[in-house]
């Protein structure tokens, strides 16, 4: 019965618009059509974290069995994430599968999503070089992570080095998403970079 | 406001079938509460239910999750392990959710009850808010409105054209108006549109409406709008004038003189005239209207003969057609009175037949009765004065023969009683035209047997005589006849031979091996001619009376 879906939503968007996170632009929910089957969401990032100051959307769709089976999330904004894929935004996440619980709402996802952002679990990666990186080159990370966020989520934090090897490999003919990729993904060492787009 | 239309139509489709209630209510609750909220459909609880680890769902919520969720479910509120046996109706939580304060479900169609949730389920079955589907259009209505919609407002509501009074669907209505033969009839050249009264009385007087030349008769071509007649008229005058001419030089030389049937048809008239004028003509006001008509008629399809005509003649002829008209009809009423007086004729005339025709009926059965009345009268006669010499005519014999061959209950024959003299014994002549007993089957059997009759109490008895039976051969040459005769003597003795104590005597005398079937049938033999057998039976008696 796709109605207990659509009602549910209807009341979970009533309650997100009123609840104080909107209020302080901590999450957002909009709706994408008139059948409460896809909505957009949006996070900000949370504070203390690489994602700080940046605002990073969602695509949500509801399946005709929600409540009892978990809305299909993933991130439209390109992060830097262990958790979340830097390809195609898809989210590890157990509520989002195994341990989601009829109870839960859009809101506790979107917050749970936050808190995901605020504590990466590297051991359950989605994106096993964004896991390595956090694992093994802890600043790098952050480094990389806060530049992405610059770039894709209208984050504050400028990473003039950085942006300056994606310029110096878009020189060399490079496009500047993939050259973005090679650089982090090869703890912006020039040289490896250009040999994985090479490659 | 895209919640506001989502909202309100799934809340209709949920209230429609009221059986796929599975959720929570959906009631406004008053105040608001979310106490009995129920966490997977987010409504009030129905059929409350709780978990071991405290927390209440729908019955319904919380079976699906459960359901759905295979082994090693959860709570889904607090991730607990729950199964389908940690579960119990919590009624404590039912009642008190029943005695909560809530408007009816219906309130946004426009339902004011408010009630306790327990009444308002009552209420809410039978709310005149309820939607409905309409069982024509699917439409969503109010239940109240259900009326109106069916009646009035339903798409597929069936209505009268009220213009071509054709049947056409509602949400056809004004699309067919637009195609209505009648309500689109608008002149096809100015566009004005006509009422069906004006373009059937032709009032309406188009500037567009292109027309002829009043000369066209006489050869104009021009063709114009009405407006720019006139000027055609000033600036082509000559031209007309010419025309006209022509024309008239055409008639005159086609006809030079009044023809002799014009000049006799007048001199007719004239007569006409005359007789009229002196003729009582009792209608004459009409007469005369109806002349002022004739005359515009007979001035249209005359017209190039009227131009030859003599003035004179020509009005005396209309006159006097007047008369005739006229005179015509005084002859109408004259025949009308003929007409009246026939019809009445007739109808006692009809009359008249039928009584004819019941005394005919009545008649007809006398002479059928009188008819049969002297066949028996005749037949007796035979019976009486045939002297104890009996032929039996038996018809159909084929027919007779195969009903016996099939053992039918009647086949056994018997031959109307004949006397032996007018007041002697009476006998009858009994037939198995398939034999009987033995002779089952091959053989005709025939026998005599007495019957009773008013002269048995003035014979002897026992019968005393000799029968003869004989199967007459009907070859048409007497010389070529070779009949089956059987002569026999009445012993007294014989009990077919005593007086009879019932209508017929149940014992006979006679034959069993009377002749062998094959033999009668054989179609060198004579015995069946025209299918008819011929039996004879002569009895002598010899007792004294």
């Amino acid at each position: 019965m796709a109605n207990i879906a659509a009602q549910r939503i209807q009341r979970e968007f009533r309650e997100v618009i009123k609840s104080e996170e909107v209020a302080k632009c901590h999450i957002k929910l909009e709706l994408k059509n008139d059948e409460y089957t896809e909505l957009k969401g949006e996070i900000a990032g949370p504070p203390d974290t690489p994602y700080d100051g940046g605002v990073f959307q969602l695509d949500i769709i509801i399946p005709e069995t929600y409540p009892f089976n978990p809305p299909k999330v993933k991130f439209i904004t390109k992060i830097w994430h262990p958790n979340i894929s830097s390809v195609t935004g898809a989210i590890c996440l157990d509520i989002l599968k195994d341990q989601w619980a009829a109870a839960m709402t859009l809101r506790t996802v979107l917050l749970s999503l936050q808190a995901l952002l605020s504590a990466a679990e590297p051991d359950d990666p989605q994106d096993a070089v964004v896991a390595r990186q956090y694992k093994e080159q802890q600043s790098v990370f952050r480094q990389t992570a806060k530049h992405w966020t610059y770039i894709y989520a209208k984050g504050p934090h400028r990473e003039a080095e950085l942006e300056a090897k994606v310029s110096q490999l878009r020189g060399m003919g490079f496009e500047e998403h993939k050259a973005r990729v090679a650089l982090s993904t090869c703890d912006w060492n020039i040289q490896r970079a250009t040999d994985h787009l090479i490659s | 406001m895209a919640t506001e239309t989502g909202e309100s139509f799934s809340s209709y489709e949920n209230s429609l079938d009221n059986t796929n209630d599975l959720e929570g209510y959906d009631n406004e609750f008053i105040p608001p509460d979310h106490c009995y909220e129920c966490p997977i459909c987010m409504m009030c609880l129905r059929e409350p239910y709780q978990t071991d680890c405290g927390h209440r769902f729908c019955r319904n919520c919380i079976k699906r999750w459960l359901r759905t969720n295979a082994p090693g479910r959860k709570c889904p509120a607090c991730n607990d392990l729950l199964t389908s046996e940690q579960i119990y109706p919590d009624n404590f939580a039912k009642r008190e959710i029943y005695s909560l304060e809530a408007k009816c479900r219906y309130s946004k169609s426009g339902c004011e009850v408010q009630d306790s949730l327990k009444s308002l389920l009552n209420h809410e079955r039978h709310c005149e808010f309820r939607p409905r589907k309409c069982p024509n259009c699917g439409q969503i209505v109010v239940c109240k409105d259900m009326d109106e919609h069916l009646s009035k407002l339903c798409p597929k509501l069936t209505v009268e054209c009220q213009l071509c009074r054709h049947h056409v669907q509602l949400s056809n209505l004004d699309n067919h108006r637009n195609l209505c033969a009648i309500g689109n009839n608008s002149c096809p050249d100015c566009g004005e549109s006509l009422d069906s009264k004006n373009s059937a009385d032709k009032l309406h007087t188009c500037p567009k409406e292109m027309s002829k030349c009043r000369f066209n008769n006489f050869g104009c071509k021009y063709k114009g709008l009405q407006t720019e007649m006139r000027s055609h008229m000033e600036q082509y005058q000559r031209e007309h004038l010419a025309m006209l001419a022509d024309s008239v030089e055409q008639l005159m030389a086609k006809y030079p003189k009044p023809s002799p049937d014009v000049a006799a048809m007048g001199a007719q008239l004239q007569n006409f005239f005359s007789a009229s004028t002196s003729a009582e003509c009792e209608p004459q006001g009409h007469a005369m209207a109806a002349a002022v008509d004739f005359e515009e008629d007979l001035k249209k399809p005359k017209l190039k003969r009227a131009a030859s005509l003599a003035t004179q003649p020509e009005k005396s002829f209309v006159e006097s057609e007047s008369m005739r008209y006229g005179s015509g009809e005084y002859a109408v009423e004259q025949s009308h009175d003929v007409v009246l007086q026939l019809r009445n004729q007739v109808a006692s005339q009809q009359q008249h037949i039928i009584e004819l025709q019941s005394k005919v009926n009545y008649l007809e059965s006398t002479v059928q009765d009188a008819r049969s009345d002297l066949q028996n009268v005749k037949l007796d006669f035979k019976r009486r004065l045939c002297h104890g010499s009996f032929v039996w005519r038996l018809k159909n014999y084929k027919k007779l023969r195969e009903e016996a061959r099939l053992g039918a209950p009647n086949c056994v024959l018997h031959s109307p009683g004949f006397y032996t003299s007018f007041n002697g014994y009476q006998f009858c002549i009994r037939l198995n035209l398939n034999g009987v007993e033995n002779a089952q089957g091959t053989h005709l059997s025939l026998f005599i047997h007495l019957m009773q009759s008013e002269n048995d109490d003035i014979l002897a008895w026992p019968f005393t005589g000799k029968v003869t039976l004989t199967i007459c051969d009907q070859h048409q040459v007497a010389s070529k006849r070779t009949s089956i005769s059987e002569t026999l003597v009445a012993k007294p003795g014989l009990a077919a031979f005593q007086r009879p104590t019932t209508f017929r005597n149940h014992k006979g005398f006679g034959y069993m091996e009377f002749a062998p079937i094959s033999y009668l049938e054989s179609e060198d033999r004579f015995f069946i001619k025209d299918d008819v057998l011929l039996i004879k039976a002569e009895v002598r008696s010899t007792s004294v009376s």
